[in-house]
């Protein structure tokens, strides 16, 4: 018998997303995979990443900023275009009652649809 | 480097139901442990027994066992990026064990190889009939150092010291009260266990001087603020002379743990640091016990992350005060709650956002320009809880000493809650999540969640205080205030 240390990290957001069947790639410093999300203008799939930097202590602590590409435009937004991706623009979201899920990449998607419902 | 070994007590238990035997024979086991490397520490957690099976070992008044064994237990140990400990019992011993002639060739013997699998040294431990634990390590080449200790987590912390490495330091006259309240063996015990206090504002500043008069040796404060006129009201024994010199809130704090000091040889550490930081968060991992009198997210998710990896408890507390609109006041609430495997965690107990954690991590917390385009007010300033910060302290100590003298043989009690206006105590009935990612990573070592960074904060604050002390107006008080000072109460 031998204890296993959890997947944290990088790796593990990676992973937890292609169990809830998305699958995610490293560009620079970020985190990219597409989200199905209703928005104001219907049914849309969504590019959007996470800062790898931000993803050290995953899923312990989840990350601040959804990054969206400059196309994607939310109607109350606290943005910058600093440490994202050229083109992209990182919007400052607080997720709530984080450390409950069971899978916390599912519990990610679902704050990322519910950023999107606000996207123009 | 010292050395010392950690386990819960849930690993105590099933290798005590091991190795003591009803028939009184010694016995052996192996388990893995994973490393937690301190500044001056290292800590070897151990993490999961691995019990001998069918003929790997084999019992006749002393106990042998079969070098596939150690193979074994070394491959399992590395496949886990663990260390392997090599386990004895001692049945009719007690106290802190030696090494016999044949114990010390048999672990020597094995050291090579098992550091050659598993990349980290060999750990003897040796376990006595009353429960009692010893530890050492060895080096690839077959040389020893011996432990200074070994804890064993549960409801309460249970240690077992070197007597040769750290000795009990001599009970003093000053002392003769606390001594009578618990008994020779307890104070022994607490004099040597080493206590951080992260943050000393009011209610670290008067932990710190508790544990200083109880008679404890090894006290450190942690905090990288300098002293301002506005903590005057709340860091009793701080002066106006502090402030003028622009001394560090670590500085004041020593100065006054020491004269409060009733061990013979004090020796207390100023860290003017942040846990937060891989430096700091090292610095922390050589206590036995840390005290949490911070109120940062960051800083709390270290301690709560270390709490568990590291098996270092953490007494944690805090107090909100209630408004009416009218602003008069509804009312205080403060908690206390030891953080350790086998409680919740400060995010399980909702006193942790890990959203905030990341926050305060990214400095967004600080950031004027963030907060106002949130909407929110970069100078709101926080409540004074003057009147109050003593029952915080007084919340954390009573919990600190149902850690480690277990009054009636009951530990920690839980979260608890005191509300201030109808003075209630209430035991709050939290427990931890099913999918708890920190008690989940309980005995990861070196392998836990990286949550430092560089804290600017800190380097700030560090940064202004010693551009202050270059300043002419800190240089001129520098030779005038320390005259006043011995002549006058600033």
């Amino acid at each position: 018998m031998t204890a296993t240390i959890p997947a944290v990290g990088v790796d593990a957001f990676i992973a937890g997303l292609g169990r809830c069947g998305v699958e995610a790639a490293r560009e620079g410093g970020v985190v990219t995979f597409s989200v199905e999300a209703v928005t104001r203008s219907g049914r849309k799939v969504v590019r959007t990443g996470v800062a790898a930097a931000e993803l050290q202590a995953w899923p312990g602590v989840p990350p601040h900023w959804v990054h969206l590409p400059v196309g994607i435009q939310l109607t109350r937004t606290n943005a910058d275009a600093t440490e994202t991706l050229p083109g992209w623009t990182r919007h400052s979201r607080d997720i709530q009652n984080w450390g409950n899920a069971t899978e916390p990449a599912q519990a990610w998607l679902a704050h990322v649809r519910s950023v999107l419902q606000e996207a123009l | 480097m010292s050395v010392s070994a950690a386990m819960v007590a849930a690993t105590d238990h099933k290798l005590q139901r091991h190795l003591l035997r009803e028939d009184g024979q010694e016995d052996v086991c192996l388990a893995v442990y994973r490393r937690s490397t301190g500044r001056t520490r290292t800590t070897a957690l151990v993490a999961a027994p691995l019990l001998p099976q069918p003929g790997e070992r084999s019992v006749h008044v002393n106990a042998s066992f079969t070098g596939d064994y150690i193979v074994r237990g070394a491959a399992e140990a590395a496949a886990a990026g663990g260390g392997l400990v090599l386990l004895h019992s001692h049945p009719g011993g007690s106290g802190w064990q030696g090494l016999s002639q044949p114990d010390y060739e048999t672990e020597r013997s094995y050291a090579h190889l098992v550091h050659e699998m598993t990349g980290l040294p060999l750990v003897g431990m040796t376990l006595a009939g009353n429960g009692d634990w010893s530890c050492r390590q060895w080096t690839s080449a077959g040389d020893l150092t011996y432990g200074e200790s070994v804890r064993v987590v549960g409801d309460s912390l249970r240690i077992t010291w070197n007597d040769r490495i750290r000795p009990a330091p001599l009970a003093t006259a000053s002392q003769e009260r606390t001594v009578s309240s618990w008994g020779e063996t307890v104070q022994a015990g607490l004099a040597r266990t080493r206590v951080l206090v992260v943050g000393v504002g009011s209610v670290g500043l008067d932990v710190a001087l508790r544990l200083a008069a109880t008679g404890l040796v090894n006290i450190a404060v942690m905090d990288f603020d300098s002293l301002e006129i506005v903590n005057l009201d709340r860091m009793i024994g701080a002066t106006r002379g502090d402030v003028l010199l622009a001394r560090s809130k670590v500085e004041v704090a020593h100065r006054l743990m020491m004269r409060a000091a009733t061990t013979e040889s004090p020796d207390f550490a100023q860290l003017d640091a942040s846990v937060c930081e891989p430096e700091g968060l090292a610095a922390a991992l050589d206590y036995d016990v840390i005290i949490s009198c911070v109120d940062r997210p960051w800083a709390r998710g270290v301690l709560n992350t270390i709490a568990y990896a590291d098996l270092i408890p953490v007494l944690d507390g805090g107090i909100g005060i209630d408004s009416f609109d009218d602003g008069t006041m509804r009312g205080a609430t403060w908690r206390t709650h030891a953080i350790m495997p086998g409680q919740p965690c400060l995010v399980c107990n909702g006193q942790l956002d890990p959203a905030a954690v990341q926050k305060d991590k990214l400095g967004l917390l600080d950031d004027e320009r963030y907060i106002r385009n949130s909407g929110g007010n970069p100078a709101q300033e926080r409540q004074n809880v003057a009147l109050l910060s003593a029952s915080v302290s007084a919340g954390l100590l009573a919990q600190f000493v149902s850690l480690l003298v277990a009054p009636g043989g009951i530990g920690v009690p839980g979260p608890l809650r005191y509300a201030l206006a109808p003075h209630w105590l209430e035991h709050l009935p939290v427990e931890t999540r099913p999918n708890c990612t920190f008690e989940g990573a309980s005995s990861t070592g070196d392998g836990r969640l990286v949550l430092t960074g560089t804290h600017h904060r800190a380097r700030e604050s560090q940064a202004a205080r010693n551009l202050q002390r270059r300043g002419m107006r800190t240089r001129v008080f520098h030779r005038v205030v320390p005259w006043f000072e011995r002549r006058l109460r600033l």
